[in-house]
């Protein structure tokens, strides 16, 4: 494992995205840090305005991470302003240490896609992205943490590979990374990959943290839904990246909630593939 | 596709061929625009009723609330 200092030193080990229907569990572990949608937070008169039980968290001293889901930072189209400003407006509500987005786009020409969308792996996708990251970092007093998303889609005209695309990116904007290793995994699976050493190609010193995450699959692709248990594959890709590089993991879990004793279980799982203290002795007091 | 249309062009293609019953965009695997396709619109119908629900002010787009990133 690196010696090197976190490139976000105030996130602990292990944390969890913070979700509404989990809130009461949450607020007895632990956590090193969580993460929100930072859609799923209201405004009022441009002030974000989290829900009791997240200011709470805060209150106590855990970081909290707005993580954005409609800035299509990977547009060919300027990001929208007032996106943007939802963003900074949610990191000073929760005093967060940075923001994070994906490197995805989810609208063009005018209609939504619903969900995040793949760019091409080419030099015109880099220049759209990085138009975007600035524009976004110019509105934003913390860092920027971009994510690597799950597909099947795959563009034709993609001519770098998922590394040389990243890395340059990093190279370009100087941005972190939140680096999935679920849709590390997802792509590799298919793909017919071995996720292994897709991992191992990746750049990894510019990660703030990573993300875990269970799926399903289906009769044609594995899909990164958040919904299931961690799969092994994906525990022993935190252990391989755990071993290159000190950086800290979360679990997203969006759906077809566990008891909460399973629910300790998995992080359990996550914090020892990380070779980490779990953050659910407590709460196992509590709840079981 | 053509050497001359535009990342936006593409993307924008890409998207009517996902959501908008436009035509899969040269080069891409059928099998896999229907199949990102179906989630992208079980996303959008999930968000929308999210939307309805929470009476949503207009200028912001419906909350996706279990949206896999």
């Amino acid at each position: 494992m690196s010696t090197a200092v976190r490139t976000v030193p105030a996130l602990g080990d292990v944390g969890l995205g913070w979700r509404s229907e989990i809130a009461g569990v949450i607020a007895d572990l632990r956590p090193g840090f969580c993460e929100v949608i930072a859609e799923s937070i209201p405004l009022r008169r441009r002030r974000a305005r989290p829900d009791p039980a997240l200011a709470e968290l805060v209150a106590r001293g855990v970081p909290v991470i707005p993580h954005g889901v409609a800035l299509s930072l990977g547009g060919a189209e300027p990001v929208q302003p007032a996106r943007v400003r939802r963003l900074a407006a949610c990191a000073a509500a929760l005093g967060s240490p940075l923001v994070s987005e994906h490197i995805a786009f989810v609208r063009a020409g005018g209609i939504e896609a619903g969900h995040l969308l793949p760019v091409p792996r080419t030099r015109a996708a880099l220049d759209a992205l990085a138009r975007n990251i600035e524009r976004t970092r110019a509105e934003l007093t913390v860092p920027l943490a971009v994510e690597n998303v799950a597909s099947f889609l795959e563009w034709p005209e993609s001519d770098l590979t998922e590394s040389e695309f990243l890395t340059e990116l990093v190279e370009r904007c100087g941005v972190l990374l939140v680096l999935d290793v679920a849709n590390v995994y997802a792509n590799a699976r298919n793909r017919g990959r071995d996720p292994h050493h897709e991992l191992a190609r990746l750049p990894v010193e510019q990660v703030a943290y990573s993300h875990v995450a269970g799926g399903h699959a289906g009769d044609d692709f594995y899909h990164d839904t958040h919904t299931a248990r961690t799969p092994r594959e994906v525990l022993d890709l935190v252990t391989a990246l755990r071993d290159r590089v000190d950086v800290p993991f979360m679990l997203e879990r969006d759906g077809r909630y566990p008891p909460a004793a399973e629910l300790f279980d998995e992080l359990d799982e996550i914090a020892e593939a990380a070779g980490a203290e779990p953050i659910t002795t407590r709460a196992r007091e509590v709840w079981t | 596709m053509t050497g001359s249309d535009t990342l936006a062009q593409r993307q924008a293609a890409l998207v009517r061929a996902l959501v908008a019953d436009g035509p899969v965009p040269p080069g891409f695997d059928a099998a896999a625009v229907a199949a990102a396709g179906a989630v992208c619109r079980h996303k959008r119908d999930a968000h929308a009723r999210a939307g309805v629900q929470r009476r949503r002010p207009s200028n912001c787009s419906p909350t996706p609330t279990s949206v896999a990133t």
